[in-house]
């Protein structure tokens, strides 16, 4: 696994690696890793770069209080570290694909692992393309950060909501159930009748019922962006976003307007 | 400390401390147009609840013989200070047994620490 490392390290920035003597390892190694975080820093990153949106994780939900001393939900979501992977142009759009979570070399097989190898990049679990705004150029490994959003903007959220199981019609279609008095059963939250007799003499298609509720990928759109945190690189949502403390979330740039 | 505690921790103010049965007067920011001033909620503490960011105390006082409660977020910005005016000594960390109290039934002893 460590010579995995190495080898990437390696093929990274060549010129100063080839030079290194490859009896002294633990040396070398460190000296490889300082001098590629450094680059990171100064070659790597990406000043201005306008992208449609970028992923990360949803860290959960606290208040914030404002200046004028409204107290409003929020929810923090932590955008990557994530890296440019390679640039995509098709019917005269350009696209980025966006990697995001460094995983361990061992945990991927060989075809994506060559992917990653052949680009120069650290292997990554999570791939997404994102839309390019303006036409630029792109350097594999190159890291974006959450300064592609600004406070105030309008953003979409889309992640998997939490799996509820198998729930009722209340709960899954907000049904308001049967009333508690006037001699109604034991059955206050079923759903009631299911349609009519003779005509159509079946239950029409789409029906709600009960069943399977949650876990499934859902879009909240128009949330503000309260504030960004360019240091630890977090994002400040007002309202809630679907999915579960530590879910992969997807934050794009309002579709509407 | 995970990271939300870390942020959170950033926009705490600095409180005195407090705790239910205790008198104490708050000087709250207000706004009006351009203007600011401040208005002064005196009365005893009856509960405090949350924790962190989230933590809010409830001032109960009778104003023109009409009980009123305000509850206010305790590292809210719009505070300037909590002056505590008095320690009371009670058994319960939620007061809301006053409410339903007169007058004279509902002092406080103050307390001897």
């Amino acid at each position: 696994m460590s010579e995995d490392i190495k080898k990437e390290n390696q093929s990274e920035d060549q010129v100063s690696t080839k030079e290194e003597p490859k009896s002294d390892t633990s040396s070398s190694e460190d000296t490889i890793v300082e001098e590629t975080s450094s680059e990171q820093t100064t070659e790597n990153e990406l000043d201005s770069i306008k992208l449609s949106g970028l992923m990360g994780t949803k860290l959960g939900m606290t208040q914030s209080i404002m200046d004028d001393g409204r107290v409003i939900p929020t929810t923090l979501i932590q955008l990557g570290p994530c890296y440019a992977l390679e640039k995509k142009e098709k019917n005269n759009k350009c696209s980025v694909k966006v990697g995001f979570l460094d995983v361990k070399p061992t945990s991927l097989n060989k075809p994506k692992l060559s992917y990653f190898s052949k680009l120069n990049v650290k292997p990554v679990k999570h791939i997404k393309e994102f839309d390019l705004l303006e036409d630029i150029e792109i350097k594999p490994g190159a890291v974006i950060k959450a300064d592609i959003f600004k406070e105030g903007d309008i953003a979409d959220v889309t992640a998997d909501s939490k799996g509820k199981g198998f729930a009722g019609v209340i709960k899954r279609h907000n049904f308001a159930g049967l009333r508690h008095t006037h001699g109604t059963p034991q059955n206050q939250r079923s759903a009631g009748s299911i349609g009519a007799c003779a005509y159509p003499g079946r239950v029409w298609k789409g029906q709600k019922m009960a069943g399977r509720y949650g876990g499934k990928t859902s879009t909240i759109q128009g949330l503000e962006v309260l504030k960004i945190d360019i240091e630890k690189n977090i994002i400040f949502i007002k309202g809630s976003v679907p999915g579960s403390k530590g879910a992969l979330v997807y934050v794009n740039h309002t579709r509407k307007g | 400390m995970n990271e939300i505690d870390l942020i959170e921790k950033d926009s705490l103010q600095e409180v005195p401390s407090f705790k239910a049965g205790d008198t104490v007067s708050v000087y709250y920011k207000i706004k009006e147009g351009q203007k600011e001033r401040i208005q002064i909620f005196e009365g005893l503490v009856i509960s405090r609840k949350g924790t962190s960011i989230k933590e809010t105390f409830t001032v109960r006082k009778i104003s023109y013989g009409v009980g009123t409660e305000r509850i206010f977020p305790i590292h809210s910005k719009q505070i300037e200070k909590i002056k505590v005016l008095r320690k009371g000594r009670v058994r319960r960390a939620k007061l809301y047994y006053i409410r339903g109290l007169s007058k004279k039934a509902s002092r406080i002893k103050e307390s001897n620490k």
